[in-house]
């Protein structure tokens, strides 16, 4: 009896550990991977999610743009970050919501610009709060599967449409 | 009076430094254009170009093919740049940007051609590679805060877009001062058959064998076994072959002694898988000589 539930244990692991591999053999499903870690309550499982997205040397940056046009900018690894975001998940619940998703991808490289809406519901109150972002995120294939190097996101401007970011130059910077 | 000359000429000097730095980072592009101008003065300081936890990842494949990431400090990189300058002349020039920018963030995607070119034996290597820049504007200057790296694999061309075909293909020239660039045909020219059981010379080929990854773990590789590339006093030729899949076969040893046979078959062994040598679009073998250490 003990032997069957065992094995039947054995089995859904595999299965899980199978299915998040095959997730993360795509862009997609390391991005969807990303916010459902990043939505994560719990600090522990929050780190061990991410440490299975990010590379060793991964990073995590964010810059806050102020009404009046200065900024703050935040900088360090995805191990200090979340050590640096206990605070806000204490007091927030959040949920991200991918409005649109543009890349550029060469072989083992890629480089993507996500438009997000991040909710935030506070735990006292219940009021919910939205912010929308561009993120960027540095992406390498690794080992049959994706893996994030480096996210960096700022919040959007009062007045200039957050959509605005994805819009392109394209320059011929040095033609023959 | 000369006190107050040398006085005045440091303040002169300090500002049009500062006017200049401040300048230049004004905006993404100009930050951009300042870090490859700096590639080329090794003495300069990249770090200050760089936020404060700026990193470059370089992507490289490892002995076994397999993709692998290396990520470097702007120091670290400096390290490197001037440790490869010793060898070689190194000249990169940004062919076409992609810019994305919003408030204080914006990323450059672009396609930059980095050419190696032997200080000594006047050899030109010709790497065309993706550089995905990300900057950020800090207390009013725009700064680098990460770029990944990829070159350019011969299997898959970088898009045409992005590279426009003149400078599509990427070549390594041997005792010659020229890189080679000619208009790729969209299709490419199959109608003469290669022959899949030569062993092509180096000059036979459209396109050579060429080593992966980062150019500084060849150079310390052929310094390991004191092998070089050009006929030299007191080194014994041998030869190399890169077959189609990429491995390297050490297939002339005959004027080695013992211990040079020993250290050449270390030296073959120890290689990366190459990107084998092209001929009508098609792997070949080429083969490659190379001057061991007496």
């Amino acid at each position: 009896m003990n032997k069957h539930l065992v094995a039947i244990l054995l089995f859904c692991c595999l299965g899980r550990l199978h299915a998040q591999d095959t997730a993360l053999q795509s862009i997609g499903g390391l991005l969807d991977s990303y916010f459902l870690a990043a939505e994560t309550m719990d600090s522990t499982m929050r780190f061990e999610a991410f440490q299975l997205l990010f590379t060793e040397s991964g990073t995590i940056n964010s810059v806050v743009m102020n009404s009046d046009g200065s900024n703050r900018v935040k900088q360090g690894n995805w191990k200090s970050y979340i050590e640096k975001s206990g605070s806000y998940y204490n007091r927030f619940t959040p949920h991200f919501v991918e409005d649109s998703r543009e890349m550029e991808f060469y072989l083992e490289i890629a480089s993507v610009h996500c438009i997000v809406s991040q909710y935030s519901a506070q735990k006292t109150s219940g009021k919910k709060f939205k912010e929308r972002y561009w993120m960027q995120f540095d992406l390498v294939y690794l080992a049959n599967r994706w893996y994030i190097d480096n996210v960096l996101w700022v919040n959007e401007i009062q007045g200039i449409p957050i959509e605005n970011a994805l819009l392109t130059d394209t320059l011929l910077y040095s033609p023959d | 009076m000369n006190r107050r000359f040398v006085h005045t000429a440091v303040l002169v000097v300090a500002l049009i430094y500062i006017n200049r730095s401040s300048y230049c980072q004004q905006s993404p592009i100009t930050a951009f254009d300042l870090f490859f101008n700096t590639y080329e003065a090794y003495d300069q300081d990249i770090e200050s170009l760089f936020t404060k936890t700026g990193r470059i990842s370089t992507i490289y494949y490892d002995t076994t093919g397999q993709p692998a990431i290396q990520s470097f400090t702007p120091s670290e990189y400096k390290v490197q740049l001037v440790s490869i300058a010793e060898v070689y002349q190194i000249e990169r020039t940004p062919k076409v940007l992609i810019l994305r920018e919003y408030g204080a963030i914006a990323r450059i995607y672009s396609t930059v051609r980095v050419v190696f070119t032997d200080w000594s034996a006047s050899d030109v290597l010709v790497n065309n590679t993706i550089q995905s820049v990300q900057l950020i504007k800090t207390k009013g200057q725009w700064k680098i805060n990460h770029i990944s790296i990829q070159s350019e694999h011969p299997s898959f061309p970088i898009d045409s877009k992005l590279l426009p075909s003149k400078m599509a293909v990427g070549s390594k020239v041997n005792n010659q001062s020229r890189v080679i660039e000619k208009d790729s045909p969209a299709i490419p020219d199959f109608s003469t058959e290669y022959d899949p059981h030569k062993v092509y010379k180096v000059n036979e080929v459209d396109e050579l064998p060429f080593y992966p990854g980062d150019i500084q773990l060849f150079l310390n590789l052929k310094k390991t076994y004191g092998v070089v590339d050009q006929p030299t006093v007191g080194h014994t030729p041998f030869i190399a072959t890169i077959m189609e899949d990429g491995l390297a076969e050490l297939t002339y040893t005959h004027d080695l002694s013992g211990f040079q046979i020993a250290q050449a078959e270390s030296f073959v062994r120890s290689m990366m898988i190459w990107y084998p040598a092209l001929k009508y679009a098609a792997s070949v073998k080429c083969k490659i000589v190379f001057y061991i250490r007496e």
